[in-house]
């Protein structure tokens, strides 16, 4: 969690309140691009396009869509840290951690 | 007598004087090569072609049309804000490397012939690798070698093609090629593993993030684009390539995603954009060529722009994995911010370059009827803004506070990266400019409602899907880890091959080194017998069959000292 050097006045972000209204303004700016559709005549090449909040549904479901299936891949595809036996020497900049690293073959 | 001057040589000779220099000096020098570059490319008459008689042949050293201006434009603005984010370096290697690479990537994009593009597509080989070789680590010394490897390699395959072609057709021209016989193909599958198509792409990830921070920026501006072009020269309306392109802008944003080196998931989203360029080329229409061309143009700033922001970083903290990250905006804000730029260029926002260029690919792809692809396209697109909008940014700058208090980048950093934030918002708000250089007569408008608004709804609401994950704890961590990809088989399979009949096959293995022996001996025998005065290499020697040797004693070379390190 944050690591904030004591003494350190903190920040707007720091504040989770603030990073709530982000979100929000987020949330009430999607709802405005999805508003807008009522306001143009959209070009669409095909019948799918041209309905209302196309592209927001699409974005949204391509968004969850990439990253489950990539946390699927994670079960397939991940290794230690030093899984090949020429893997970077371990670097002095990163912290210690509990790393098994292991060559989990 | 300028012109009589490749374009690309100015940087390649001027690059060889620069050590010899005192450092201030050699700093102006590097600063004013591209710009002198440039200038002397753009008086170049368009339909120029200078050539060369040598050993019988008449090469076409130099072409000038549209397309490779475009090109050659690019290559040297890229070059010139490398040098400004390199100015700091103190290691000459680097600058003379980066130089040459950034010279020899130039004058291929002029080549007018197959055996030139082959000469210098081996010198953006060579003098790149001294970039990664300069982090000067085992590491990066191992990763070297296997890019040198596959990049000699690629040349190889093109020169072996250069010579069928020549053999069936009698032509070393390097025009519309198709894949029209065996000589195309070689031709194809070389252009492919510099442009990293799928399978053929590890040598990308492997390689980029292994490089010095400066080193990368040099990098990830020639090569592949490099590639891109010889593609658009060679094969534009070869249907596989639209197959090709949208596998590529889809299949290595999965990695992106699970990626904890930032670098390397830089070079995914890298490969992911190399995709559309691919699709463009592979619809083959005047729209299309323009959208490969206006991408290439547009994707060399901001890809420049996000590794400077990532080298920034790696330069201050020492690290670049995104566990060790977070809140660095507190102490980088500028960094930060050009950061962003970049960030929101690549997703394409409007107002930045990506929009501008990215979706002239994709209207040809849907005016073609394409419409598979476009869907893919559509969907990696959603993608970028994972990999690249957000994670780029997010976890180095802001997440959780991770107590560094980095200092913010050195000036001539943060310079380049203004300079390159600059042209992003510029081609974004004026894309006429960049339409205006562009190779085809094909009309194009960015800026209508339903683009804008569309393209805001995607943005929109793949940010909003990355809100609710994060604030529901569904989006993953970033973990320390390696991820297995296709570079398993030589990395980990091969190497475990060779184990294993090394020792369960005794008997195999000793015939095997025997049969090794015989040939080495045989070799030698051979050159002795060729090099005497009245063997072949007593005559004088043709280009042709002197590049031949040439590139197939480099690649013997290689090939044993991978052997070497992969059986000791």
């Amino acid at each position: 969690m944050s690591k904030r050097p004591e003494g350190e006045a903190p920040r707007w972000l720091d504040d989770r309140k603030n990073v709530d209204k982000v979100f929000y303004a987020l949330v009430a700016v999607c709802a405005l691009v999805v508003l807008a559709d009522l306001f143009y005549e959209k070009k669409a090449h095909f019948e799918l396009e041209g309905w209302i909040g196309f592209h927001a549904g699409f974005g949204f479901l391509a968004y969850v869509g990439l990253i489950t299936l990539s946390k699927g891949l994670r079960k397939l595809v991940m290794r230690g840290e030093r899984y090949y036996p020429d893997a970077p020497e371990p670097n002095p900049a990163d912290a210690e951690v509990d790393d098994e690293g292991g060559r989990d073959a | 007598m300028l012109e009589q001057l490749p374009p690309g040589m100015l940087l390649m000779l001027g690059g060889l004087l620069v050590p010899l220099l005192p450092r201030r000096l050699g700093q102006a020098l590097m600063l004013a090569l591209p710009l002198a570059g440039l200038a002397h490319l753009w008086m170049l008459p368009q339909g120029l072609v200078m050539t060369m008689e040598l050993g019988g042949y008449v090469l076409d050293v130099v072409r000038v049309d549209k397309l490779s201006r475009v090109w050659g434009t690019i290559f040297h603005i890229a070059a010139f804000l490398s040098v400004i984010y390199a100015l700091h370096v103190d290691d000459k290697v680097q600058h003379v490397a980066g130089l040459i690479y950034a010279g020899s990537a130039i004058a291929a994009a002029f080549a007018g012939d197959l055996v030139t593009l082959f000469f210098y597509w081996e010198i953006t080989a060579i003098s790149s690798v001294f970039l990664i070789l300069a982090s000067r680590t085992a590491h990066a010394y191992s990763v070297g070698l296997r890019y040198l490897v596959i990049q000699v390699g690629s040349g190889v395959l093109l020169l072996a093609g250069t010579i069928v072609h020549y053999h069936q057709t009698g032509s070393i021209g390097f025009d519309h090629l198709g894949l029209t016989g065996p000589g195309p193909w070689l031709i194809f599958i070389a252009f492919g593993i510099k442009a990293a198509f799928p399978l053929l792409h590890n040598w990308l990830q492997d390689a980029y993030p292994a490089a010095t921070p400066t080193g990368t920026v040099f990098l990830s501006a020639f090569t592949t684009k490099l590639a891109i072009y010889a593609l658009a020269r060679g094969f534009s309306g070869t249907d596989m390539l639209i197959t090709i392109g949208a596998i590529m802008t889809a299949f290595p944003i999965f990695f992106a995603v699970i990626e904890n080196d930032l670098r390397r998931v830089l070079a995914y989203s890298l490969n992911n954009q190399l995709g559309f360029m691919v699709v463009g080329i592979g619809i083959g229409t005047e729209l299309s060529i323009n959208g490969t061309a206006a991408h290439a143009f547009a994707h060399i700033l901001y890809k420049a722009l996000l590794f400077m922001a990532m080298g920034a970083v790696l330069h201050r903290v020492g690290t670049i994995k995104a566990t060790e990250l977070g809140g660095l905006y507190k102490s980088m804000p500028l960094t930060t911010a050009f950061c962003i730029v970049g960030s929101m260029s690549i997703s394409a926002f409007p107002l930045l370059s990506g929009f501008v260029t990215k979706s002239m690919i994709m209207t040809a792809a849907i005016e073609e009827h394409h419409t598979w692809a476009f869907m893919v396209l559509l969907f990696a697109s959603a993608g970028v803004m994972d990999h690249s909008g957000i994670k780029i940014p997010f976890f180095s700058f802001f997440a959780h506070d991770s107590g560094k208090r980095p200092k913010e980048a050195p000036a001539n950093m943060l310079l380049a990266m203004a300079l390159t934030a600059f042209a992003c918002i510029f081609i974004g708000v004026y894309p006429s400019a960049l339409y205006a250089i562009l190779p085809n007569d094909a009309p194009y408008n960015a800026y209508d409602a339903t683009h804008v608004v569309t393209q805001l709804q995607l943005l929109l609401f793949a940010a909003l899907a990355f809100g609710v994950m994060l604030r529901t704890g569904v989006y993953p961590a970033e973990v320390r880890s390696t991820n297995l990809d296709f570079d398993w088989t030589y990395r980990r399979a091969l190497p475990w091959l060779v184990a294993v009949i090394r020792k369960h096959g005794g008997r195999v293995w000793q015939e095997q080194k025997d049969l090794g022996l015989w040939a080495a001996r045989g070799v030698i025998g051979l050159t002795r017998r060729e090099y005497s005065p009245e063997g072949t290499f007593g005559e004088p020697w043709l280009i042709g069959r002197a590049a031949v040797w040439t590139a197939f004693v480099l690649v013997a070379f290689l090939l044993l000292e991978m052997w070497l390190r992969v059986s000791g």
